[in-house]
């Protein structure tokens, strides 16, 4: 066999061996070629039975296709209904793991002409303005137009629905941490509708978490990301609520009110002084810790060269550096030194700052040595005096810094303990009012007390604004990163018949701060798990479901295994409110 | 030596393994984290025994293609998926130079070549390289396959072993007898 001898051929990035990489394209073929054997199987057509049942099927097919585009033609209108009637958003990669689960929409009509606001049961209002919608075409609607909306409050409800809640923030992934979603669609006799530019739909999504740390977000479908659109628009609920008497709710309103933008309002102080104090101690001068120079070994080889003072300005402090070769070069022979070479390159060594990769080249012979920038006899002494001067005045900025340093952090304690201090006399106060309220609140008629208790249960803390530029699902999210400490690749083995099992979707569910991701397949449904935290694990394997409860996660955990035990929850999960039951969430 | 993370496998990672292709053996869709973790490794083994990049990205195509038609008749025997993969690779390869449609290609770094001097650390001259080469060149397709798996592919005895499949001791014996060989034909040249 003949043979081709190639030498130090440049090496393939990642990136260019990952672009070829094509799992669809695979799988097409391999379906395409299992087509093609199947029908070039001979033994297939040898059976004469087949070959006529083929004939006659083939013959049925043709007439049937005849006869219905002749149907269609005629009923060309119901047809249209038909079709529409199946027709849905292409959100393929939103897929509910179980059809039971979803979460289903809520209908509600609005004339274009006029524009119309309805309130969700969850108290969510939405506000449509005249002429919001507009045809494919860009067409202005005429007449009444169908709003899809639902929302999705829990963990189990995002389970359901199988909305990705995985964010990619160029490059880093992040998990979401929901304060309220929901999903807006239009649509007019089957046909889906849009908003007409520079108009909006505004939903002011009730919600009962009053932090204010979240951003809204909205789900690009095509992309398959999540994007940021803006800080969340919060507002506390302000309306009383029915049958509790004007005075009671005017000090109810103040007293939620005011705590709850108290609670609010120390977080950011905080954070925004810490942020400011920070960016002050960056802009403080800097220095450069100048680097001590050294004499060459004495029989050590050198080598002394003419370099870019642009590569390398750590050196250029120094006048006469030349470069010793260092021990470990078991490449280093004498002969290195009787070779004319042609190119000589100095690059970063594998210490950074300490030593450099001495790269010569003599038509194809390479050699590369690591070397340490030296000087010899008079010139140390020269390097020295000047080290010595650099260093003092490096000592003395540094120094300069650190006192600067530690005033401005002293003075933001200052402040931030102000704040605290500030924080717990109106919590006091705030209490004592409480108190008297709870008091009052005793005294109230039975019927004022419940008709309070059932308006309490629907209000809502605050309300979240959005606005609606086109329809489809939107977010209010805290982005928190994926936790990397204990990396694992999960083996699920069923608690009834001790046999792994392999799933079609895994849902990771965070306990402690209600997050939840779907892993997955591609990696092995891979996660990684913080100790500290309490996780449950939602498996959903063809018509089945299985729980990993948080006992079951952490006897997993401490097992030291990758196996995790799942308890098949099936009969639990036909409808939402028993997988929530369930789930215990 | 390194090791290679992509090949070395503890006895779960194996399990996750059998996992998966048995997945992969009821729906072919389930077959992506095999494709996945193996696609770079046999791309990689391709393209260091070929010349060109786009056929070495076409032979990978048809080695995940008849290992996914193939999935059927795999039978684990306790080392990982990828010694099949590579079986198929290698006969891939094979195939494309019995057909003339290729030539074989050996791909090195000088540096790799100092294989042959490194165990009596003996100095490396430049003068030695086109002999390394033509030497190299006249080995047997099995002897070849050894010296650039240990040597320009950086594989531990165990996977080389299991690719070729043959016991670790035997690779580790059949690896000293093309270096004493080699070393004994670079040795009469330079006389």
């Amino acid at each position: 066999m003949s043979l081709k001898f190639n030498l130090n051929r440049p090496k393939l990035s990642d990136e260019e061996i990952n672009k070829q990489r094509d799992f669809d394209a695979l799988v097409k073929k391999f379906k395409a070629e299992s087509l093609k054997k199947a029908r070039g199987d001979e033994s297939w057509w040898k059976n004469k039975k087949i070959t006529y049942s083929a004939i006659i099927a083939g013959i049925t097919v043709i007439c049937t296709v005849t006869y219905l585009s002749i149907q269609n033609k005629e009923k060309k209108h119901e047809t249209l209904i038909t079709s529409n009637n199946t027709q849905k958003p292409k959100q393929q990669f939103i897929q509910s793991p179980k059809k039971s689960l979803d979460v289903p929409y809520t209908t509600y009509k609005v004339n274009n002409s006029t524009g119309g606001e309805f309130k969700h049961p969850s108290n969510t209002k939405i506000k449509v303005p005249k002429n919001c919608f507009v045809d494919k075409n860009g067409q202005n609607i005429v007449g009444e137009v169908s709003i899809q909306y639902r929302e999705f409050n829990n963990v189990p409800e995002i389970i359901g629905s199988g909305i990705p809640m995985q964010y990619d923030s160029a490059g880093q992934k992040l998990q979401l941490q929901s304060a309220g979603m929901f999903d807006i669609k239009g649509f007019q006799n089957n046909e889906a509708v849009f908003i007409d530019q520079g108009k909006s739909i505004e939903v002011a999504y009730a919600s009962d978490n009053a932090e204010d740390r979240f951003n809204q977000y909205y789900l690009d479908s095509v992309a398959g990301n999540w994007k940021y659109i803006r800080r969340d628009n919060i507002q506390l609920n302000t309306k009383p609520n029915k049958g509790i008497t004007q005075n009671t709710t005017a000090k109810a309103q103040e007293h939620t009110g005011n705590f709850d933008e108290l609670q609010a309002q120390l977080p950011k102080k905080i954070d925004s002084l810490q942020i400011v104090y920070t960016k002050k101690i960056e802009a403080l001068p800097k220095a450069v810790k100048p680097s001590a120079p050294a004499a060459s070994k004495p029989g050590r080889p050198i080598f002394q060269i003419d370099r870019d003072p642009q590569d390398f300005p750590e050196l250029n402090a120094f006048d006469n550096v030349v470069f010793e070769v260092g021990e470990e070069n078991k490449n280093y022979t004498s002969e290195l030194h009787q070779v004319t070479w042609r190119d000589i390159k100095i690059s970063e060594g594998p210490q950074k700052g300490k030593n450099y990769l001495l790269n010569l080249t003599a038509g194809k012979r390479k050699e590369s040595l690591i070397v340490y920038p030296v000087f010899v006899g008079a010139n140390y002494e020269k390097a020295m005096v000047l080290y010595k001067q650099k260093l003092s005045q490096y000592e003395a900025v540094q120094a300069k810094r650190m006192a600067e340093e530690k005033k401005l952090i002293q003075e933001m304690e200052l402040k931030q303990a102000a704040f605290l201090k500030a924080q717990k006399e109106k919590e006091a106060a705030l209490s004592a009012q409480q108190q008297l309220m709870l008091e009052a609140k005793r005294n109230r008629r039975e019927q004022d007390l419940n008709n309070q208790f059932a308006s309490l249960n629907n209000q809502s803390k605050t309300q979240r604004i959005f606005e609606v530029f086109n329809f489809g699902i939107y977010n209010s999210d805290c982005a928190k990163p994926l936790p990397v400490e204990h990396l694992t690749r999960p083996i699920f083995v069923s608690t009834e018949q001790q046999t792994p099992i392999m799933p079609d979707a895994v849902y990771l569910v965070n306990r402690s701060n209600a997050t939840v991701i779907g892993l997955s397949r591609d990696n092995g449904f891979e996660f990684g798990y913080r100790e500290s935290d309490n996780y449950i694990i939602c498996v959903f394997q063809k018509n089945e479901v299985h729980l990993c409860s948080d006992d079951l996660f952490k006897s997993s955990i401490n097992s030291d295994k990758h196996q995790f035990l799942v308890k098949r929850i099936t009969a639990q999960s036909e409808h939402l409110q028993d997988f929530k039951k369930a789930l215990n969430l | 030596m390194a090791i290679n993370p992509h090949y070395h496998h503890t006895e779960e990672q194996l399990q996750e393994e059998l996992l998966w292709i048995e997945a992969a053996k009821e729906n072919p869709e389930h077959f992506a984290p095999l494709y996945n973790k193996y696609y770079k490794g046999i791309f990689s083994y391709v393209y260091q025994r070929l010349d060109s990049k786009d056929t070495a990205f076409d032979i990978t195509a048809q080695v995940f293609l008849k290992a996914l038609s193939n999935i059927q008749k795999y039978e684990f025997k306790g080392v990982p998926f990828a010694s099949w993969l590579y079986r198929i690779a290698y006969n891939e390869v094979m195939q494309l130079f019995k057909s003339n449609q290729q030539l074989r290609a050996v791909n090195a770094d000088v540096s790799d070549l100092r294989f042959i001097c490194e165990s009596h650390e003996e100095p490396f001259f430049e003068e030695y390289i086109p002999l390394v080469q033509k030497l190299i060149s006249q080995l047997e397709e099995q002897d070849l396959q050894l010296v650039e798996m240990r040597y320009f592919e950086k594989r531990p005895f165990k996977e080389v072993a299991e690719i070729l499949n043959i016991t670790e001791v035997n690779a580790k014996v059949k690896m000293h007898r093309v270096i004493e060989k080699l070393k004994k034909e670079l040795k009469k040249i330079k006389l």
